[in-house]
């Protein structure tokens, strides 16, 4: 049973005081003085009492609660007689409380200070570790704009105005990674881009109300629709929280963020999400090709070794097992359509004229006194795209262009001076381009294509595009059409006046009916005409000094049918003779050197059946050779030669004659009858089946040689492109280029299986290939096939999500250049179809399973390796 | 009077939990509403802490400066206390319930965590502690201890050495001089105490008891005094024990207090300066 101790009456107890600093230091004993220490914690006790005097003595004044006065008393001197030994005072409980808090908190100031002052402080500092890929950031400041300025830098931080966020630590961010072309907008789309849905008063599914919530009192983030919310960026940390531990996924997205700023408030994937809108098709195929006809029509008239079995003959995915790649044109498409590219079914021309001399109106020309040269006079072929092209390279030449365009340049008996002059400048730049090509090659071309297609051209483009030209057909083609080209190029370039040569068919000339001296008709064509010292391909004509005539004889350079008498170079000429070195089929008389077949008489010629020859040459059934001795075949008289089956060479050895002597003796096989024999003169564009340039007439063509030509593929790029860069608008060479290459039934036919888009500005981009997935561009959403395969029966395979759309019209979705308009070849997808399993219990219904957030090319962090940083700091 | 004054309190804490609970449930709220709408809100939870971490260490200061009409200590009391829970929800939502990560972060988690678990200590220190003491026995100013302590030690040596001059037995005396001089001497059985376990002063009353049957009659008297002391002394150390406690805890909250006021600001500046274009 306890008793009660303690007592509050004054006289027996004192008056606590807890919230004093110090207490007497016997205290904790149970005997504390009653004077206590001094607010320093100094000792004050000196005795028990401090005595009073009351007249000559001295009394005790010890009070009540310590015991009352003591029975000594006070001694003479009137000091207490209970002195108190001094004692050392100590804290009370309340000052030991308030101590503890002082060194609490200058532990912590110590702590901070030592922190702060060294080199690892900031990683003392670090809110916690960062994401295994970022961990190789060593630095703070490599993310943080403020980290490098130190303790009063970061202070100086928090109390000023924070900068954008484009220029924050998002741009630190941004230093490595480009997640689209606006990366701090939404999606990463530039303004403008994104579409905002209206809300779909039909939507089914529930519209969680706190998402509706948070938008009526927060808003967007980057601004809503109406213009609520920030100014459009949001900082990438609002999302990607780092320094969550090396395990941390910085790159997860949860569903509400999504619906931040989506107007259409989607509580999952199976509750309110919008029904798919012709999913996953967005735009039509890039190469043309109908599933429907084919599977319907084509593949069961083809023949079985060459028909697809099975969707996976003709498609596969790609290495990620993300998107089914279709097959290439060797392995899907050859076996059925490698001759209609190459041209082997087609009706027209399979050559594309590239340079071609256009067809003037000759004769009104000359009327005009046209001062343009030498012209072919047969020529109808218009002025090539190509041609435009090139020739709008020069600026000062399109308003001639254009004017040559509006007029018929075939008939100029209406034109006008300044149209004749128009014409007369296009065709001096014919001329121009035809001599610079072979002067200068089609590497000349360059600056010309550029300026006239207004497009840059790498050298890989001008090398596609000249389709390895060879200079033989290039001087072909300029011999041919202007025989007089360097002397006309030369005078013109001079200032000097060309004049048109004389007509080799109306009135105006002087050689209708043959024989006229076409001295100014610099190789001109005529038809009854003779006597031209220019070169011209008569019909019926002759005395040319170099030109060609069917019927036509001494020329020096001519190359005539029946012809001869060439005084000139040594020409062929088929029935002719008399040349002075030309190879004449049945002609003979030549003086130096021709090879004939019937001939003879040649001082040194080598014909087959003739004899004769002056100068020792080789003939088959010659001889009478009298010159230095050559071999003869089946002759003999040769006075040095060698022959075969002949005779009488002074120094010869035939083998089967005899009586050699000075070779005067053979000859005799000059009798037997004469062989008829030329080399094939075949089709050039047959000819040509293989690929590659010839010329045909007035025109220089090129023929596409088999899938994927470059010469093709380059121009259609190139003039696809310049559609949009170009400043002469549709109407120009290049919308001229590309719809003759992408004609249907033009030469290759390209464009019946590459479609072209329109895009932006009138570029047309060329779809060579199908659909290949750039892993560096994300979409909206992304699917992988691969993982779904196992999901889907074989019964029904592919066509459970893909299913045919028979009555879509496919084809319809090519006639104009928007891929947005189309049909597809297959039935959309429906949500219901993944909805299946896409669920929270399933396989997961997540927005970031289907959707992506950035969008666009989200391009890593560049190498910037230096090969000096390769190869080592000593070089080797 | 008693039971009006209980309805009051319950009143009042009902009053105060709810608006607690109101409080904090619109923080959370908003918190998350601001989540969906992708608003960061640890600048607005991490102000809402410094202003209530403010006004909670602002009690102390309210109790140092008595003169100010700043309401009575009872009203901080309270605010101090609902406050404080509300400031425990509060830096859950600023830290997103997740553990902290850096050095300084743990440091700052730990104070944080630190002020608000010996906050609870407290309360329940503070709500039941004085029950028990009242149950235990006499209640005592905690001050006054040491000198009861040793007032009861001298009269039991003074009853002591009577028995020697009474019964002229040295039982007592010797007992007293093993036994009882050192349990009079200073605190004892503090941790039994805690537990508010009695078996240190039951066995020694049973010693006591043993030592009867070699005392006389007024042995026995001397020695039934002794046992009322040494009950005594056992509630002294009880109250001892337990109003230590009462004060103790503060030892932990005051100084954890002083150090999160220094952590706080370079927090504040941290978060700031390193926001990440969030803040």
């Amino acid at each position: 049973m306890s008793r009660w101790l303690q007592s509050f009456d004054f006289r027996k107890s004192r008056y606590e005081r807890p919230n004093q600093k110090w207490v007497c230091g016997r205290a904790a004993d149970g005997c504390p003085c009653r004077v206590g220490p001094d607010r320093h914690g100094r000792c004050r006790a000196q005795a028990e009492c401090r005595p009073r005097k009351e007249g000559e003595r001295f009394v005790c004044c010890r009070p009540q609660d310590a015991g009352g006065p003591c029975a000594e008393g006070p001694r003479p001197d009137g000091a207490c007689a209970h002195p108190i030994p001094p004692c050392t005072p100590v804290r009370s409980t309340r000052a030991k409380r308030g101590l503890a808090a002082r060194w609490a908190a200058a532990v912590a100031v110590g702590l901070l200070v030592i922190v702060l002052a060294t080199d690892q402080g900031a990683r003392w500092l670090s809110p916690g570790p960062l994401s295994a890929s970022h961990a190789s950031v060593q630095d703070c400041a490599s993310c943080h704009e403020s980290a490098g300025e130190g303790a009063l830098g970061w202070v100086h931080a928090a109390f000023e105005a924070s900068p954008p966020i484009g220029e924050g630590d998002s741009a630190l961010c941004l230093s490595c990674h480009k997640p689209g072309a606006a990366p701090l907008r939404a999606h990463g789309l530039p303004a403008g881009e994104l579409q905002t849905p209206a809300p779909d008063a039909n939507a089914s599914g529930v519209q969680p109300a706190s998402l509706m919530l948070a938008d009526r009192l927060f808003g967007s983030p980057m601004g809503g629709p109406d213009g609520r919310g920030g100014d459009g960026a949001v900082a990438c940390a609002t999302c990607h929280g780092e320094h969550a531990g090396t395990d941390a996924d910085i790159g997860a997205l949860g569903d509400r963020a999504c619906q931040a700023c989506h107007v259409r408030k989607v509580a999952s994937f199976t509750g309110g999400h919008p029904a798919f809108e012709a999913y996953p098709y967005d735009r039509r195929t890039r190469i043309v090709f109908d599933h429907a006809r084919h599977f319907r029509k084509h593949f069961p008239e083809s023949d079985a070794a060459a028909v697809p079995g099975q969707c996976a003959d003709c498609h596969e995915t790609d290495a990620r097992g993300a998107q089914m790649l279709s097959a290439g044109f060797e392995s899907g498409c050859a076996a059925c359509h490698a001759g209609d590219v190459r041209g082997e079914s087609a009706a027209g021309s399979t050559g594309i004229p590239v340079v071609a001399v256009p067809g003037l109106d000759l004769e009104t020309l000359r009327a005009h006194e046209a001062g343009i040269g030498g012209w072919p006079e047969l020529s109808d072929r218009p002025l090539t795209p190509f041609l435009r092209a090139i020739l709008a390279g020069d600026p000062e030449l399109r308003p001639a262009l254009a004017t040559f365009r509006k007029i018929d340049p075939l008939d100029l008996r209406e034109a006008s001076d300044a149209e004749v002059e128009a014409v007369t400048r296009v065709a001096w730049a014919v001329k121009d381009l035809v001599y610079d090509l072979v002067d200068r090659g089609p590497g000349a071309l360059r600056d010309r294509l550029e300026a006239g297609l207004g497009t840059q051209l790498s050298e890989a483009h001008v090398r596609a595009m000249a389709g390895g030209l060879p200079l033989a057909a290039v001087r072909d083609a300029a011999n041919a059409w202007f025989p007089d080209l360097a002397g006309e190029i030369q005078r013109h370039r001079a200032g000097e006046p060309v004049p048109m040569p004389a007509s080799a068919f109306g009135a105006p000339s002087d050689d209708a009916a043959g024989g006229g001296e076409d001295a100014a008709n610099g190789g001109q064509a005529d038809i009854l005409g003779g006597e031209d010292t220019g070169g011209g391909d008569d019909i019926l004509g002759g005395s040319d000094d170099t030109g060609g005539d069917i019927l036509g004889g001494e020329e020096p350079e001519g190359d005539d049918i029946l012809g001869g008498d060439g005084g000139g170079g040594g020409q062929e000429d088929i029935l002719g003779g008399d040349d002075a070195g030309g190879e004449d089929i049945l002609g003979g008389s030549d003086q130096a050197g021709g090879g004939d077949i019937l001939g003879g008489e040649e001082p040194e010629g080598g014909d087959i059946l003739g004899g004769g020859d002056g100068g020792g040459q080789d003939d088959i059934l010659g001889g009478s050779d009298e010159g230095g001795g050559q071999d003869d075949i089946l002759g003999g008289g040769g006075d040095a030669g060698g022959d075969i089956l002949g005779g009488d060479e002074p120094s010869g050895g035939g083998l089967l004659g005899g009586d050699g002597g000075d070779g005067d003796g053979g000859g005799e096989a000059t009798d037997s009858a004469p062989v008829e024999a030329a080399l094939p003169e075949p089709n050039p564009e047959s000819w040509s089946a293989l690929g590659g340039w010839y010329r045909d007439y007035f025109a220089l063509l090129y023929r596409p040689g088999d899938h994927a030509d470059p010469f093709l593929r380059h121009w259609i790029e190139v003039a696809g492109r310049a559609r949009g860069d170009g400043t002469d608008g549709a109407d120009g060479p290049a919308t001229a280029i590309v719809d003759l290459l992408t004609a249907d039934g033009a030469p290759g036919q390209c464009a019946d299986c590459h479609s072209l888009d329109a895009t932006d500005g009138g570029v047309l981009a060329v779809n060579w290939t199908g659909f290949r997935p750039t892993p560096a561009v994300q979409g909206f959403t992304h699917f992988a096939h691969a993982p779904h395969f196992s999901r889907i029966g074989d019964e029904t395979g592919c066509a459970t999500c893909h299913e045919i759309a028979r009555e879509a019209d496919y084809l319809a979705s090519f006639d104009d250049r928007d891929p947005a308009a189309f049909q597809s070849n297959f039935q959309p997808i429906g949500r219901e179809t993944c909805a299946d399993c896409h669920v929270d219990e399933a396989a997961g219904n997540a927005c970031t399973q289907c959707h992506n957030y950035h969008v666009g090319r989200v391009r890593p962090r560049a190498m910037a390796t230096g090969v000096d940083r390769v190869m080592g700091d000593d070089g080797e | 009077m008693g039971e009006p004054l209980v309805k009051s309190l319950a009143r009042r804490r009902i009053r105060n939990a709810s608006a607690t609970l109101l409080l904090a449930l619109a923080a959370a709220a908003t918190v998350a509403l601001r989540e969906i709408a992708l608003q960061p809100s640890s600048e607005l939870t991490g102000w809402l802490l410094v202003a209530a971490f403010l006004v909670l260490a602002g009690y102390n200061l309210r109790k140092k400066l008595p003169m100010l009409p700043l309401a009575d200590s009872a009203a901080w009391m309270q605010l101090h206390l609902y406050l404080g829970l509300l400031a425990a929800v509060l830096f859950g939502l600023h830290t997103g319930w997740t553990w902290p990560g850096g050095p300084f972060e743990i440091a700052l988690w730990v104070l944080a965590v630190g002020l608000f678990a010996t906050g609870l200590v407290g309360i329940a220190i503070s709500r039941l502690v004085p029950t028990a003491l009242t149950w235990h026995g006499e209640r005592l100013l905690y001050e006054r201890i040491p000198l009861l302590r040793r007032q009861l030690a001298e009269e039991v040596e003074a009853l002591a050495t009577r028995s020697v001059e009474e019964t002229a037995s040295g039982t007592i005396a010797g007992y007293h001089a093993d036994r009882l001089k050192p349990y009079f001497q200073r605190p004892r059985h503090r941790w039994h105490h805690l537990v508010r376990s009695k078996r240190p002063v039951r066995r020694l009353c049973r010693e006591l008891h043993a030592l009867e049957r070699y005392l006389s009659d007024e042995g026995r008297q001397t020695l039934a005094e002794i046992e009322e002391r040494v009950l005594a002394k056992d509630n002294l150390d009880f109250q001892e024990t337990w109003q230590g406690v009462l004060k103790g805890w503060l030892f932990l909250h005051i100084p954890l207090t002083y150090a999160a006021l220094v952590a706080i600001p370079l927090h504040v500046v941290l978060a700031y300066a390193f926001g990440g274009g969030t803040s």
